[in-house]
């Protein structure tokens, strides 16, 4: 098959002229790409360096309602959200309401299994001195439920609460405990500041 | 729930008893105690998460698979070479890391970048969106062919391909231009991330999920096995970009022309409906 | 170009019918945003009291964010979907019109050729091709027959590959058989808390607190249960990786399959393009996808689209006591100065810890700030001038400022720099009384009784004089508003037998006075409030020697009660149906509110005269009664009885009032320190926050700001970035 001369094929010519809107595209799709990348990053880079970072979600304990969805909705079977004990503003109560339940507390105050919270047995007691005791997480165990925290934030200092745990975390795009928290309690944060911790906020009176 | 909430009210009442006899006035309801015998609070523990150079790996290792996907696809050209690589990046991107970031779901960061001045893109997510396109503009799609899990495992259990109605896919060609024009909207105006929502795979990955997505993954990944590619081609928004720039890209994947014997084998063996037959070639069929 | 032409068309045709489209879809999609769905939520339960609330509007209510701003948040929502939903429907229309034209798909081809944006390059095509597969032997140089179906390998080759086709598939079922079975099981077990055995075990033990066996007994039902809990977990994980290899199997075991049985078919004869199917009408294909449209648009249609979000118009009255958000009408809020907890910083410095901005007032004046929407309106004075100013809530500068001055005093300072009233204004300021805003107009009061309604861009409206009051420091009551009246109370005269003194209601449109109570009080300086009773708004106005409540409507005095101080400056406050006044010299009184004529007798629930406050109004809670002083000194009393729970001398005196935050008092000394306490029956200092100015207005409190009027300087106080 011989080469048709280019000019004298219609055919030829009409791919030609493709082949010209082809190049255009080309072009354009480059300053396209190039342009939008360059204002992109133009845009954000120069007010605040944490925003040049990148995001992890994050609960913000101030707006949870430990309404128990961080416990199910999570993509991994055991959630990543889990109960933090921020002992700088636990009351080291002999009596915590986290820890027991209430009317138990009552009859019984002395732990045991029926008496506890937490379904899942996560909250170790320890003696301090009289009459203080220490309420730590045990995180392997902790499911997540927030029943503990709903206890804390009712009668005590809040000190218990949840927080998405990033060694766990798998951070989709779209966190499925955001998209099911009914308080719109879990945003994006920065990845270096992953945690928000109560006693380093600045004080909003609890809510009694 | 109400025996938990009345549970709870007699508690008040309790406390109440205890706040009486002086005990819960302060910045706290119970302040937090001096310790005389030397107990330190320990502070909360705040696991990392995962750092920034784990990100750029990702984005090396996605750039290495396409360059690969390139080679394979314009120099190499042989088959198991490709089926390898989309398989081991199926392996890696897909089940290893769990489906996040995709190139795909990095539409909506980048849309929500643009419109939302607090929201920014970072650097990682960037280049998962932007290198596939620039990669599509040289080479086509190459992307969707070595790399990207979601296709690798469509194709993967692409058993007996089954030829759609021209006019069929055309129709069902729009769809992936409505979802990205709906899943856009819904980024920019920070409601939620449709396409990681709704992503049908992504809940294999994970091997978990809600119920609904899995059993719409499964019907997906069971229609996979006779339609080449349906998502990748009837939905995903990022394919339908990637296609609109590999139709001007500098090079494209090419069957062997100077020999043509207009034998058909290429356009039976084309799951995806992508080869045209001859119509002007004397000795073509009409 | 016909068929260009036809495109273009189209285009535009479906572009606008998606852009119309989206006009009309806007309100409902933006119900999948959140925040607009708890903003509608919270509007469906105000508009429906009975109806139940959800853990949507039960969170916003939690977070003790005001309405208002739900509201904007969510008409912001609102507006970006107004904007982008049109765009994204013309999008979609141009693509529907580009793609049903076949825009860039039907070309003429001379060889069989790949549609770029179709192919993956996945390579089948070239694998299948009979030249490239000779092209390759020949380039390794192993000529490789291709073997036959039939050959003596390719038949137990394909044996096994059913084999193992059947086996993975067995495997497979039986592994997702045993996983649904475990998720059949764990969706029937029920869980702590509301497990019925865990109950009963409960319930037992409640019983008998000292048996040990029961005890022993619900650890180890809680230990069966959990382990089983973890059994099921670990099937279920496990069994993931068993299904997902058991799958790989049986695809990997069928793609071989079919590979080996492609061979095996006989080479189908050439078929003819598909002419029908690229013939297939255009009319077809609009149709076809003109029904997806529509389907995809029914899909996407939610339940309801959402109106917009109106705040109804706050004139003062919508407001029930004590409650303000975002707004600071007028002096102490609505008169009161208690505000529910919203964020406000507890902590501040004049190093600028936050300290969101801070700006000169360029004219003195010891009146307080007062706050609508994004405005903030102070007014200053001196010997020359009378001025409103508005800031910019948001970063402080001054959007305008307007002078103020009738006839009358144009007239009384056409003679140059007049003082008017003596040494003695230093005391006060030529600017004392606080405006009043009813969201539409500001309302400027100065100390020669000139009152004008200025609007919110800075005209004025009107401007009236009420003759130069006789008194040694001039007016400084400020403003309230009840009922659409403009409240203005013009004590003056040496002494009550003087007879000049009055109570005058004023339309607020054109300044006339609607009622005028004369008074028989001399000169006072404190402020009238408007105590909103269960029957409505009651004002209520101290004076020497007595404090009395007006009818807003008619100015009618209802009651009055005898025993206040002289040269009074606090103004009564009002709670939990107590009126509370007091001032140097006299007594503080607390009255019952639903009393008649004259009540001295007859309303006083408790009356005391310990560290009565000179300058600072007082704070009254259901609780708690607290009152400073300008020497330092700050007391709390019980609200039943009276009684004096404690009191404490600072170091600075106090003209500003207290505010309660909450169930903390803000209260700012002349030396600018803010002391933050508890209200609480002991004394608990929270914080000592200084600013290192003066302080002698009251601040004002609005969406976790605090704007605070030093002597030079307007400070806004927010926790937010």
């Amino acid at each position: 098959m011989s080469i048709p001369d280019p000019s004298r094929d219609p055919k030829i010519a009409r791919m030609s002229r493709r082949g010209f809107f082809a190049k255009l595209a080309q072009g354009g799709i480059i300053a396209a790409v190039g342009l939008g990348a360059a204002a992109i990053a133009a845009a954000k880079s120069p007010r605040d360096r944490r925003d040049r970072q990148r995001y992890v979600w994050q609960i913000d304990p101030n707006k949870c309602t430990q309404c128990g969805l961080c416990r199910t909705s999570c993509v991994l079977k055991e959630s990543a959200a889990k109960c933090v004990q921020d002992l700088a503003i636990c009351g080291y109560c002999r009596i915590c309401f986290g820890y027991l339940k209430p009317d138990m507390a009552s009859a019984t105050p002395e732990p045991g299994v029926a008496n506890e919270m937490c379904p899942a047995n996560a909250i170790v007691r320890k003696f301090v001195e009289p009459p203080y005791y220490e309420y730590t997480i045990n995180e392997r165990a902790c499911v997540g439920c927030a029943l503990c925290v709903d206890g804390c934030r009712r009668f005590g200092n809040g000190s218990l609460y949840l927080q998405i745990r990033h060694d766990r975390c798998l951070n989709c795009n779209e966190c499925s405990i955001a998209a099911a928290c009914p308080a719109d309690a879990i945003a994006r944060r920065p990845a270096d500041d992953p945690y928000i911790i109560k006693s380093r906020m600045p004080e909003r009176p609890e809510k009694t | 729930m109400t025996g938990i909430m009345r549970k709870l009210t007699s508690a008040f009442v309790l406390m109440t008893v205890l706040a009486a006899a002086g005990l819960a006035w302060g910045d706290f309801k119970f302040p937090p105690p001096d310790f005389t015998t030397g107990y330190q609070r320990a502070p909360v523990t705040t696991p990392a998460a995962r750092a920034h150079w784990q990100e750029l790996l990702d984005v090396a290792l996605m750039t290495a698979a396409m360059g690969l996907s390139a080679w394979i696809a314009f120099r190499s050209r042989r088959r198991w070479m490709m089926t390898a690589l989309s398989l081991a990046s199926l392996a890696y991107f897909g089940f290893w890391r769990a489906g996040c970031i995709c190139p795909i779901g990095a539409i909506q960061n980048v849309a929500q970048g643009i419109f939302d001045p607090g929201f920014t893109v970072p650097i990682s997510m960037l280049a998962f969106f932007v290198l596939p396109l620039v990669a599509a503009l040289f080479f086509g799609r190459i992307f969707c062919s070595g790399v990207c899990w979601l296709g690798a495992a469509q194709d993967f259990v692409l058993i007996r391909p089954v030829r759609l109605p021209m006019w069929l896919q055309r129709a069902l060609g729009v769809i992936p231009w409505l979802y990205l024009a709906v899943s856009v909207l819904l980024a920019a105006t920070g409601t939620m991330y449709l396409i990681c929502r709704y992503d049908p795979f992504v809940p294999f990955f994970r091997m978990t999920g809600p119920w609904t997505m899995l059993a719409a993954g499964a019907a997906m990944l069971g229609l996979s096995t006779f339609v080449g590619r349906p998502y990748c081609r009837f939905l995903c928004p990022y394919g339908a970009i990637l296609g609109l720039i590999s139709r001007v890209s500098f090079k494209g994947v090419t069957i062997t022309p100077a020999e043509c014997i207009n034998c058909n084998q290429c356009r039976e063996a084309c799951p995806f409906g992508a080869i045209e037959p001859s119509n002007t070639v004397k000795g073509a069929p009409k | 170009m016909n068929a260009l032409g036809t495109r273009i068309a189209l285009a535009v045709i479906l572009g606008a019918a998606g852009a119309l489209a989206g006009v009309r879809l806007a309100p409902s999609i933006a119900m999948l945003h959140y925040v607009v769905r708890q903003a509608d939520q919270v509007r469906f339960e105000e508009e429906h009291p009975k109806s139940a609330t959800t853990l949507e509007s039960d969170s916003f209510r939690d977070w003790g964010m005001s309405k208002e701003t739900l509201y904007a948040d969510a008409n912001a929502v609102l507006r970006r979907f107004r904007l982008g939903t049109p765009i994204a429907g013309a999008f979609i229309g141009i693509a529907f019109a580009l793609v049903a034209t076949g825009f860039g798909s039907r070309r003429r081809r001379n060889i069989y050729e790949i549609d770029s944006a179709s192919c993956v390059s996945c390579g089948r095509c070239f694998a299948s091709c009979p030249i490239e597969q000779k092209r390759r032997r020949q380039a390794t140089g192993s000529p490789r027959p291709t073997p036959s179906p039939d050959s003596e390998t390719a038949r137990p080759r394909r044996h096994f590959l059913i084999a193992a086709m059947v086996l993975s598939a067995l495997f497979s079922g039986a592994v997702g058989g045993v996983m649904v079975l475990t998720l059949v099981e764990e969706s029937q077990t029920v869980t702590f808390p509301e497990s019925p055995a865990v109950a009963e075990m409960e319930r037992q033990i409640k019983a008998h607190p000292d048996s040990e066996t029961l005890k022993a007994e619900a650890r180890e039902l809680d230990a069966r249960d959990r382990q089983q809990g973890q059994i099921r977990v670990e099937r279920l994980r496990v069994g993931a990786w068993m299904l997902l290899v058991g799958l790989v199997a049986l695809a990997g075991s069928a793609r071989l399959y079919m590979l080996s049985t492609t061979l095996e078919k006989p080479k189908r004869p050439v078929s003819p393009p598909d002419v029908t199917a690229r013939r297939f009408d255009r009319v077809g294909q609009v149709a076809a996808l003109g029904i997806l449209l529509a389907a995809l648009c029914l899909l996407l249609r939610p339940a309801k689209p959402v109106r917009d979000f109106v705040i109804a118009p706050t004139t003062m009255q919508a407001h029930p006591q004590g409650v303000y958000h975002d707004n600071w009408p007028s002096f102490r809020g609505d008169g009161m100065g208690v505000v529910p907890a919203d964020n406000y910083p507890v902590e501040w410095d004049n190093s600028g810890r936050n300290v969101r901005w801070k700006v000169a007032v360029p004219l003195p004046g010891k009146s307080s700030p007062i706050v609508w929407g994004s405005r903030i309106f102070v007014t200053g004075a001196d010997n020359e001038h009378q001025t409103l100013f508005c800031f910019d809530r948001t970063d402080g500068h001054i959007l305008w400022q307007t002078e103020i001055r009738s006839p009358e005093t144009i007239k009384r300072y056409a003679g140059g720099p007049e003082a008017g009233f003596g040494d003695s204004i230093k005391d006060t300021s030529y600017a004392a009384p606080t405006p009043v805003t009813d969201g539409k107009h500001v309302f400027a009061l100065f100390v020669g009784s000139d009152i004008a309604s200025v609007d919110f861009d800075g005209h004025v409206k009107w401007v009236k004089n009420f003759g130069v009051p006789q008194s040694p420091y001039g007016l400084a009551a400020s403003l309230a508003f009840a009922n659409d009246t403009l409240i203005f109370q013009y004590d003056q005269g040496g002494s009550a037998e003087d007879s000049l003194s009055a109570i005058l209601g004023l339309d607020p449109n054109s300044g006339e006075a609607v009622w005028h109570t004369p008074r028989a009080v001399s000169a006072t300086w404190c402020s009238p409030v408007v105590a909103r009773t269960p029957k409505g708004p009651v004002i209520i106005a101290s004076g020497t020697p007595y404090v009395a409540a007006y009818d807003p409507q008619s100015g009618t005095e209802l009651w009055r009660c005898s025993g206040m101080g002289s040269d009074l400056a606090p103004s009564p406050v009002y709670s939990d149906g107590k009126v509370y006044a007091t001032g140097q010299g006299g007594k503080a009184l607390a009255i019952r509110m639903d009393s008649k004529d004259d009540v001295t007798e007859t309303g006083v629930v408790w009356s005391q005269d310990i560290s009565l406050s000179d300058a600072p109004s007082p704070l009254a809670t259901p609780g708690w009664f607290f009152q400073a002083t300008s020497s330092g000194t700050a007391t709390c009393f019980s609200a039943a009885k009276g009684d004096l729970l404690w009191r404490r001398n600072f170091r600075g005196g106090f003209w500003s009032s207290p505010t309660l935050v909450g169930d903390v008092v803000y209260l700012s000394d002349e030396d600018g320190r803010t002391h933050l306490f508890k209200a609480a029956p002991g004394f608990q200092e929270v914080r000592v926050n200084s600013l290192g100015e003066p302080i002698y207005a009251s601040p004002a409190f609005g969406d976790g700001q605090i704007i605070i009027r030093g002597a030079k300087h307007l400070f806004c106080i927010s926790a937010k970035k």
